[in-house]
């Protein structure tokens, strides 16, 4: 069973967490940047003998769970797509409040 | 990114060319990926494209080839690529292999099914006009990348003013790879921990030097020059002295 194992600090997840399959096949860094939260998603495929790493920067929750969505990461490692979505969701809503909260000070 | 202002307008701007220029300054080695797809956006917005991708290529040893993008798009294009094999039928990084020159898109010849396949899931996430512009590894190497830039407005890029894009994205897309050969250089260190000596040994294996030759280069002898190789091959994870080189040629290292 693919399973996946998420290194993260529990008290401060502002240096990023990796959630990661235990065969190596998916691996997903987060960290959190001052224009939202970069994802970098590395795939290996065996069969293709093909490594595809994609990085990318999401500003909004729903800009990041529209993506978890499509991904076929989904049905091939269903806990991985879930710690993903948790780890990252988090992530995001830290940075939008910070993003707010910065906002609000700025306003007079 | 824009709103589809006309490309001659943007070109002609007395700003186009500094801003472009500054961005492409700040794309500079160390840089995460963060502020990397950050700069990408912004350059992209300044060169008229609506959506900006940056792929590059490079075979990792005897067994496995690695693509890495960065995205200033909607990356649900790059999951759709990666989950079809979509860089195994690809036209545009095809064209990249063998050009060096900056091409309209759909100047380059789509052949197969497959091929057309793959530029349509581009066309449908925001490449229906797109510009390839090629950045080239030295000779002998098999690492390469690309910069698209796109529009979902089709012949949105094929005009007069396609010239001034493709010089300032030229330079964006040099600046580019040579933080992604940065970045490459970095992660092969982290992952293997390699020491001064290893790379000299790999230094010498580049130029051709057998072990007789290297044993006198660095005072040692041929056998402990062969479990040397032995140890450093084990370590890139290569079956031969020919691949470590090639490996950490293609990695920037050498």
């Amino acid at each position: 069973m693919k399973t996946p194992t998420a290194k993260k600090s529990p008290t401060d997840r502002s240096c990023g967490v990796v959630v990661k399959s235990d065969d190596g096949g998916v691996c997903f860094r987060l960290r959190p940047t001052r224009s939202g939260l970069l994802v970098q998603r590395d795939r290996r495929r065996k069969d293709n003998h093909a490594r595809l790493v994609q990085s990318v920067v999401f500003a909004t929750s729903d800009g990041f769970a529209r993506w978890c969505a499509a991904d076929s990461v989904r049905f091939d490692y269903p806990i991985v797509s879930s710690a993903l979505m948790r780890e990252g969701g988090a992530l995001l809503q830290d940075h939008e409040q910070a993003s707010g909260a910065e906002r609000d000070h700025q306003e007079p | 990114m824009s709103k589809h202002r006309a490309l001659s307008e943007i070109t002609r701007s007395p700003e186009f060319f500094a801003g472009c220029a500054d961005v492409a300054a700040r794309v500079v080695n160390g840089a995460d990926a963060g502020e990397v797809a950050a700069l990408l956006a912004e350059a992209g917005a300044l060169l008229g494209a609506d959506a900006a991708a940056f792929a590059s290529f490079i075979k990792d040893d005897e067994a496995y080839e690695s693509y890495r993008f960065v995205l200033a798009c909607d990356a649900t294009w790059c999951l759709e690529y990666e989950s079809g094999a979509c860089y195994m039928h690809d036209p545009w990084l095809e064209y990249t292999r063998h050009h060096a020159e900056p091409v309209l898109a759909e100047r380059i010849l789509a052949r197969t099914d497959q091929e057309r396949a793959v530029v349509d899931l581009a066309r449908r996430y925001g490449f229906a006009s797109a510009v390839i512009v090629p950045a080239q590894a030295p000779y002998g190497l098999t690492r390469l990348a690309a910069l698209c830039l796109g529009s979902a407005m089709p012949d949105y890029f094929n005009n007069d003013s396609l010239s001034a894009v493709t010089f300032a994205a030229t330079a964006l897309a040099l600046r580019l790879h040579e933080w992604q050969i940065g970045q490459l250089r970095q992660e092969l260190l982290e992952h293997t921990r390699l020491s001064d000596e290893d790379i000299e040994l790999l230094r010498h294996q580049r130029l051709g030097h057998g072990s007789k030759q290297i044993a006198k280069a660095i005072n040692a002898s041929s056998m402990s020059v062969d479990s040397r190789w032995q140890r450093l091959n084990a370590k890139l994870g290569v079956s031969s002295r020919v691949a470590a080189a090639n490996l950490a040629a293609e990695y920037g290292l050498l």
